[in-house]
């Protein structure tokens, strides 16, 4: 089963490797972002999703590595890949110094103790002055180089393969997680922590590394969405883009890691799109969470099985009827 | 597929757009010029940005969207005032739109970013109104131009003013806290302080504040003469109230930027009256090309007088149609080479760029007075070819 999960990863990673053939820059770059907020959606989906922990502030992990990458390379004038990793570690550092606190709390509690964690990161970048680049945010990011001619992170395709290999690995590896003793023991802290605490698991230690892991999932991608705008400003930490996030794991399907994935995506084409035709798109956003929830409780993941049901029933009662 | 061919597809792909023939964006129609207009027309900036829009319409309109027979297409996008949907936005008119230009901008936070990808990208950038310095500073790109003030071009102008004609010499300043209210107070503090006078104290309200009881009364009214100020719309309306409940005014002059007033001169009524500002137009000029514009703006449906957004919309969108003019379909260097020699009178007066792309305007010094037609900014001095650090 496990070699299935990871064959069908890979299998999508090919389709998407072909964009760049089919596509014209404009939607190279797109995607490239669409990946990214897919990708950050699908790391939560393990805290939220699979734990059962909602989270309305891990936008803020995001943009933590996003700053950490922008300081090493326009304030300390490092070389890009060492601020990639500084801004990374530094943001699980904090996750992990964070984690034994905010998993003490749970549910509506969980969530606004991260969505005050987000507001306070929020505050520290716009009340930052020069340092932090205020409202103004850190612009001139330079992206990294992999010394390879034909393969140029400067350019959208290059990028956007680099993004799509990072993502894929790192993909493989949270589904190799989700799919361990350890994740499944996730699942069961989700549907009765009691009862895992009293089989003898250590729950608090579980849930940190539920925390830990989204955590380190959004840095990596709030590295990536860095070096893709060669910018970074307080809009990475803002508690809309934790919402959005956090929508799109309830959109896509929570738990299903590949829901949240598509709609984290594809929550961020339809706004491109959307802010150049209408000027409302938080309103198109909360229908289509109304929606979700309404029609589609279990998100665009569940949309198969509901369709297999609606199929089998009609088919089930006619067997029924044509009974003696 | 296996995780070979996978494995190969990934490392060749790189190659092959380079090959290939690649699937383009929406041509622009034969000859059309198009510009990308980005400002914000949601969020708490989105009343500017609708009036910029306002006046780069009626520029547009009034030349019949032609330049020497060149059709000019606008294309318009909601920057939100935010940086990251603005470069989105920026994305999808240069990549997918194949725009030509681009223009606008509001507040300064977006201007940086923007400005790098305009250089990245080798597409041109006028911007309209945010005034962040650094992008006409020292390292400033060549793609970059900006027709209205830097922020502190004007504070410079009143700095001196308010020492040397109005012979002020203890300030207090008030800006919010953030960098464009910095720049702005460093502008005032600057030509303020190099003719004799001293700023006793500088109060940082956060932005958007709109209480401004404990930084008013950390200010002792004794030990100052005039009072400085950087705030726009309801705050700055909630601001000039307090200073009278605290009893501040009307003993003390208030010299502030010209955004102070925009849009909430009525609604200040006669706290308004006796207000000193530096700006780069005032509806009270008396010139032919003012006069055409006020007309312009009034035949197009528009109620009363139009205010310095919608005159920062139109001389913007006059400077890119005399660029165009000039380059002649020569292309994007020619456009460059046109901008930088750009030489026009707009509603506001002549307009130059320096060599790093930032307008030379004149800056006029205005005094709210009571008028006639009811509240009205009278000029009391005309300062010509004010640069962005311009000293007396």
């Amino acid at each position: 089963m496990r070699g299935r999960g990871e064959l069908i990863v890979l299998l999508g990673a090919a389709i998407l490797a072909c964009a760049p053939l089919l596509f014209g820059v404009y939607w190279t770059n797109l995607l490239t972002q669409a990946i990214i907020f897919g990708g950050a959606a699908l790391g939560l989906d393990i805290l939220v999703g699979r734990t059962g922990m909602p989270s309305l502030g891990h936008g803020a992990f995001f943009g933590l590595a996003g700053y950490g990458v922008a300081l090493g390379v326009t304030r300390w004038s490092w070389n890009p890949w060492l601020a990639a990793a500084f801004g990374i570690l530094a943001t699980i550092a904090i996750a992990l110094a964070f984690a034994p606190l905010a998993v003490r709390a749970r549910g509506l509690t969980f969530l606004t103790v991260m969505l005050a964690f987000g507001q306070v990161c929020w505050g520290l970048a716009t009340r930052g002055g020069e340092f932090t680049g205020g409202e103004n945010g850190l612009p001139g990011i330079r992206r990294p180089s992999l010394g390879l001619d034909f393969w140029d992170l400067d350019s959208p395709d290059g990028f956007y393969l680099f993004t799509l290999l990072v993502a894929t690995i790192l993909t493989l590896a949270i589904a190799r997680l989700a799919a361990s003793p350890v994740g499944l023991s996730l699942q069961g802290i989700r549907d009765n922590d009691r009862r895992m605490l009293a089989l003898g698991y250590n729950v608090a230690a579980r849930r940190v590394v539920a925390f830990v892991v989204a955590a380190a999932a959004g840095a990596v991608y709030g590295a990536l969405s860095a070096f893709f705008n060669g910018f970074v400003g307080p809009g990475s930490l803002d508690w809309r883009l934790s919402a959005q996030l956090l929508l799109s794991v309830v959109i896509g399907g929570a738990g299903s890691l590949w829901g949240p994935f598509a709609a984290g995506g594809a929550l961020h084409i339809v706004r491109t799109y959307l802010t150049g035709e209408t000027q409302r798109w938080p309103m198109v956003l909360g229908a289509l969470y109304v929606i979700a929830v309404l029609v589609l409780p279990g998100g665009i993941a569940s949309i198969g099985g509901v369709l297999r049901r609606r199929w089998r029933r009609p088919r089930r009662q006619a067997a029924l009827e044509s009974a003696p | 597929m296996n995780r070979r061919r996978f494995v190969s597809m990934l490392a060749l792909s790189p190659l092959l757009p380079a090959a290939g023939a690649r699937a383009q964006g929406t041509p622009a129609p034969a000859g059309a010029f198009k510009i990308g207009v980005l400002n914000p027309t949601t969020g708490q900036f989105a009343v500017f940005g609708e009036q910029v829009n306002t006046g780069i319409r009626l520029y547009f309109d009034g030349i019949g969207n032609a330049v020497d027979g060149t059709a000019i297409e606008l294309v318009f996008a909601d920057t939100a005032g935010d940086p990251q949907q603005a470069l989105d936005q920026a994305r999808r008119l240069v990549q997918e739109e194949r725009v030509d230009l681009l223009m606008g901008t509001v507040n300064s936070a977006v201007v940086p970013p923007l400005a790098d990808f305009a250089g990245q990208e080798q597409v041109p950038l006028v911007v309209t109104v945010g005034g962040a310095r650094v992008v006409t500073g020292p390292d400033r790109n060549p793609f970059v131009f900006r027709t209205a003030m830097a922020n502190g071009q004007q504070d410079r102008v009143l700095g001196w003013y308010t020492a040397e004609r109005l012979g002020k010499q203890r300030a207090a300043t008030f800006a919010w806290d953030f960098l464009v209210g910095e720049e702005r107070v460093g502008g005032f503090a600057e030509t303020f302080a190099a003719a004799g006078g001293e700023v006793v104290a500088q109060q940082k309200p956060p932005l958007g504040t709109t209480d401004y009881g404990p930084f008013i009364s950390q200010v002792d009214p004794g030990s100052v003469d005039v009072l400085y100020a950087f705030f726009a719309g309801p705050g700055a309306l909630a601001f000039v109230q307090q200073l009278r409940e605290f009893g501040l005014t009307p003993d003390l002059q208030v010299v502030a930027a010209d955004y102070f007033t925009a849009g909430v001169l009525d609604q200040m009524g006669e706290d308004a009256i006796g207000l000193i500002q530096a700006g780069a137009y005032t509806p009270a000029l008396e010139t032919a090309e003012n006069q055409a514009f006020i007309e312009a703006y009034q035949a197009a449906g528009n109620e009363g007088l139009p205010g310095v957004y919608v005159e920062e919309g139109y001389t913007c969108a006059l400077v890119i149609a005399e660029a165009i003019r000039a380059a002649g379909g020569g292309g994007k260097q020619a456009l460059l080479d046109a901008l930088a020699a750009t030489q026009v009178t707009g509603p506001a007066g002549p307009l130059t760029f320096d060599e790093r792309g930032q307008a030379v305007r004149t800056c006029y010094i205005t005094r709210v007075e009571e008028t006639d037609e009811g509240l009205a900014q009278v000029v009391l001095e005309t300062v010509e070819n004010v640069t962005q650090d311009w000293t007396p």
